[in-house]
């Protein structure tokens, strides 16, 4: 206390040996904290995984806060932190390249639906509920998941997700389709009988 | 004002555009014309968009409290801080 009152008037701006520049960079990733859970929620198997795919991005983010640009978007600064760890971890679990969504129609599900008598749909539209719409985000392969977390939960525009992901905009639309194509061909063959 | 979207298939290709809101205003004047007039597509449109409100639903779920403290605290342990 005392010490900080007698501290000379150019070392007051430090907190605990942490310049206010500094604290301010805390302050605003932390404020990002509930973004950044809700995209590792769904690229972690798991919660555990979750929270620790969410500590080592906050760990990374504090060791190389000189390298974030002021004024630029710390959210997408901070998503392709966890982006790259999650790339990692599914190579490291991965071998082999993961399979690519079937091409199918952006109508398949409703056509699916359809065929299998009018309440079909709104049965689906019932059971949209957590278990079935989750399992189904959660089984797409990362690089088509990650766009729809991005884009579909985030609210992320296009050109913020293609910064978070350091592709072109045009890979992120290509993506997403096919991300959400997936998801739709996931939910017929769970809600609809072959 | 020349084109209508001639077909479901047309429209197909235009419907995920539409619901992110990436048309101009005359391509979305025209899905809004097909919307309109084409039951089936108009049905597309609705489970597209029920999908994604149920997607945001399910997974709006905060940061646990107790993770949040461990951040602040790993940010505030963090001595690699102030390396100019
Ligand atoms: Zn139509």
């Amino acid at each position: 206390m005392s010490a900080l009152l007698d501290a000379p008037w150019y070392a007051r701006s430090v907190v605990d040996g942490r310049t206010s520049e500094r604290v301010a960079f805390e302050e605003d990733v932390l404020a990002l904290a509930d973004d950044v859970w809700r995209v590792a929620r769904r690229l972690g198997r798991d919660v555990t995984e979750a929270e620790d795919l969410v500590q080592e991005t906050y760990a990374r983010a504090i060791r190389a806060w000189h390298s974030y640009e002021s004024g630029t978007n710390l959210r997408a600064w901070l998503l392709r932190i966890l982006h790259n760890l999650a790339i990692d971890q599914a190579r490291k679990r991965q071998r082999s390249p993961e399979p690519e969504p079937l091409e199918e129609g952006d109508y398949y599900l409703y056509n699916r639906l359809e065929a299998s008598g009018a309440d079909a749909i709104d049965r689906l539209i019932d059971q949209l509920s957590q278990g079935p719409l989750l399992a189904a985000l959660g089984a797409l392969p990362v690089i088509f998941k990650e766009v729809v977390v991005l884009v579909d939960l985030g609210d992320f525009s296009y050109q913020e997700a293609a910064d978070v992901l350091e592709v072109p905009i045009g890979t992120v639309m290509s993506r997403l389709h096919r991300g959400r194509r997936a998801l739709k061909k996931a939910l017929a063959d769970g809600s609809v009988p072959a | 004002m020349s084109t209508h979207i001639a077909s479901c298939a047309e429209a197909e290709t235009r419907l995920q555009s539409y619901v992110d809101r990436v048309l101009t205003p005359a391509e979305v004047a025209q899905i809004e014309e097909h919307l309109l007039l084409c039951p089936p597509c108009a049905r597309c449109y609705q489970l597209e968009r029920d999908i994604r409100a149920q997607l945001k639903r399910v997974c709006d779920e905060p940061c646990p409290e107790s993770l949040k403290v461990r951040l602040r605290n790993l940010c505030a342990e963090c001595d690699c801080a102030d390396a100019d």
